[in-house]
């Protein structure tokens, strides 16, 4: 719409410029007058500039006019230019206020063209009333001063279409500005004139909000925690020593004693278990030999004694492995806080967003890998070791703890059976 | 105290696994709209990298101006042909600028053509004009090719240092030709008056023929005059018109990208 409008006031502007230069050269060098020149006794046809050096009162007050419409004729093409070259610059959107003052100049061009034919036909009437001068004829009935009265006419049109079409084009601008400023206003008094479900509604909006913004809050609070722990973590991880990473008395004691009941519970129910044949053995034993207490007495010190070292044995060796999970989970959780450490490191020296962009998916790979892992070792941690002695040869042994029937093998004796757990 | 910081090892991880997705996602956000932005920008650039049009018309004007100045001082004003009294062949005279500008060497004929009879008063010129216009025609050629020469000048920086925008280019070309439209309708207007002069020879010839039988007066510098200032104006006049058409085309460009740009 705009566009068109600048399009038609372009046109009507260039029309306007064409007609006002025409019609300047035409007043200035076509004969407006004509003399009866008494020495001849033959008319004088005299142009605008003829009439300059007249001793005639009246041709100097026409050629005075004259010269008025051709300055008011020479502000109508500088008019029009500067309102030309505003539109231009209205359309580029830089210079705003010139643009407006610019076209402020195409108003007054209606006026001035008015102003112009009305005296020009006000001179042509003096001209043809007056008894001693007249206007010359370019065939007869059409004299040479009609052709710029046509032109000024022709200009005077023209002016009125641009003055309706400048008009409309402010209109529309003002339009366009009041609608981005309305839209503008909107934006803000929503929120203060809503109606009352929509206020509801907003206040709801609100709450979701400020709980949104509190539990921000909580996380941020929350990840401070998490970022001094792992200062502190990292921290005394750095001052331990690797000998440090051992594991202390009190701690190996408590799994030792753990260790020595868990086997003493086993111990005591092999031994329920199986007293049941030695009785029977025993007693048909003591039907057979009573002579040789003695020696049975010293064969069952001897079991006890090979007991006892065996068990010793077992303990030894089950320490041994729970220092050695011990230690590798410690390795772990310290390799887990190292890397925690690097990972802030790394955000802390991210320079750009690119290179945040490649951590941020870097990580996630990390975490990933790292979730798999977790959820293996909770796998494993699921399978639980048991402590199994063997019937026929006595011999302790560890079984992974699984669902359902599992089936074992002596490592000593290499005797099969079924666990039932 | 194990069991408590073991519960809190879990609470921060799980917090810490929530945040660090957050922050994840926020920076993927950022880059995101960091891309858009590039590619809205690179849209524009795009735009603003076109070639700038070279406008010729400064070296044009400066030429034409050029050329003009010489036909001002080398082109006759004026060509006399006229048949004396006293013989029977006719006689050629050309009158230059020079004739006219050096008060003493004014020729005889120039001096008795244009103060035996009221010459003014009959054809509207007298031996003024002839030194007065070109003259003044001599000065609005040398603004002209100023014009130009200050226009190719800005252009040819702006080509280097590319300070100019574009439709601020545009702008100031149309600003330019707007002077050159205003100075070359003055220059129709100042030698407007030679073409007067023929017409009312023509029509005043019963009362010329008393002085000068059989004259013909033709002012062969001021036509061409005319029709160069003619030209020029038409050749502006138009350029404003190309100027105009290019920065709607800017401006449709621009609203369609605003269009686009809302859309997405």
């Amino acid at each position: 719409m705009k566009i068109n409008l600048a399009d038609r006031i372009k046109f009507l502007s260039f029309l306007i410029l064409m007609f006002s230069i025409t019609s300047v050269m035409l007043i200035s060098f076509l004969p407006t007058l004509e003399i009866d020149n008494y020495s001849t006794k033959e008319p004088i046809s005299l142009n605008q500039f003829s009439m300059k050096d007249s001793n005639n009162s009246e041709v100097q007050d026409i050629e005075k006019n004259l010269s008025i419409i051709n300055y008011l004729l020479w502000a109508l093409i500088i008019f029009c230019l500067l309102s030309i070259f505003g539109i231009i610059i209205n359309l580029s959107d830089f210079y705003d206020k010139i643009s407006k003052v610019l076209l402020f100049f195409g108003i007054p061009v209606f006026f001035i063209s008015c102003i112009a034919i009305l005296l020009y036909i006000i001179i042509l009437k003096g001209v043809i009333d007056l008894s001693t001068l007249s206007s010359p004829y370019l065939i007869e009935p059409i004299r040479y001063s009609y052709i710029s009265l046509f032109i000024l006419l022709f200009l005077v049109l023209s002016s009125i279409f641009y003055l309706v079409a400048l008009t409309k084009f402010f209109i529309t601008e003002n339009k366009m500005k009041n609608t981005v400023n309305i839209k503008e206003k909107k934006k803000i008094p929503k929120k203060k004139t809503l109606p009352k479900k929509l206020e509801k509604k907003s206040d709801t909006k609100k709450k979701i909000l400020s709980e949104e913004k509190q539990k921000d809050e909580t996380i941020k609070n929350k990840k401070e925690m998490m970022e001094n722990w792992l200062k502190d973590e990292t921290k005394k991880l750095e001052n331990e020593e690797p000998e440090e990473k051992t594991l202390n008395k009190e701690f190996k004691k408590e799994i030792k004693h753990e260790t020595k009941e868990q086997y003493d519970n086993s111990k005591d129910t092999t031994f329920e278990k199986e007293k049941g044949v030695i009785t029977e053995e025993e007693n048909n034993i003591k039907d057979q030999e009573k002579t040789d207490e003695k020696k049975e007495i010293k064969v069952d010190n001897e079991e006890k004694t090979d007991e006892k070292e065996s068990s010793k044995k077992d303990v030894d060796i089950v320490d041994k492995n729970i220092q050695s999970i011990d230690l590798t989970e410690k390795n772990k959780k310290i390799e887990s806080n190292l890397e925690k450490t690097d990972i802030k490191e790394n955000i802390k020296n991210e320079k750009t967003l690119d290179e945040a962009l490649d951590n941020a998916i870097k990580k996630r790979g990390v975490e990933k890998k790292d979730q798999e892992q977790e959820k293996k070792e909770t796998d494993k941690k699921e399978i639980e070791k048991y402590n199994i002695k063997c019937p026929s040869c006595s011999h302790i042994f560890a079984v992974e703890k699984k669902k359902g029937e599992n089936k074992t093998k002596c490592p000593k004796c290499g005797k099969e059976g079924i666990i039932k757990f | 105290m194990q069991d408590s910081g073991e519960e809190n090892k879990s609470d921060l991880s799980f917090t810490r696994s929530n945040q660090s997705d957050k922050l994840k996602d926020n920076v993927l956000d950022e880059n995101f709209k960091k891309a858009v932005f590039s590619m809205k920008n690179n849209k524009s650039s795009n735009q603003k990298k076109g070639k700038k049009p070279f406008f010729k018309i400064g070296i044009v004007l400066f030429l034409v101006s050029i050329i003009c100045l010489g036909i001002i001082l080398k082109l006759p004003w004026m060509y006399i042909k006229y048949n004396p009294s006293s013989s029977n062949l006719d006689q050629y005279e050309n009158f230059y600028y020079i004739n006219f500008y050096g008060g003493d060497q004014v020729n005889n004929t120039v001096v008795t053509f244009f103060e035996s009879g009221d010459s003014k008063t009959y054809i509207g010129i007298d031996s003024y004009d002839f030194s007065f216009v070109p003259k003044l025609s001599i000065y609005i050629f040398g603004i002209i090719a100023l014009i130009g020469l200050v226009f190719t000048i800005l252009i040819l920086i702006d080509r280097r240092k590319d300070f100019i925008n574009f439709e601020k280019l545009y702008i100031i070309h149309t600003f330019f030709m707007i002077i050159t439209i205003i100075l070359s309708t003055f220059l129709v207007y100042l030698s407007i008056r030679f073409l007067g002069a023929i017409l009312l020879s023509v029509i005043n010839n019963n009362l010329l023929e008393a002085f000068f039988p059989n004259l013909i007066a033709v002012y062969p510098a001021p036509l061409f005059l005319i029709f160069i200032s003619a030209s020029l104006m038409k050749l502006s006049a138009t350029l404003i018109k190309s100027n105009f058409e290019e920065i709607i085309n800017i401006k449709e460009e621009r609203d369609k990208n605003k269009l686009k740009i809302k859309r997405s």
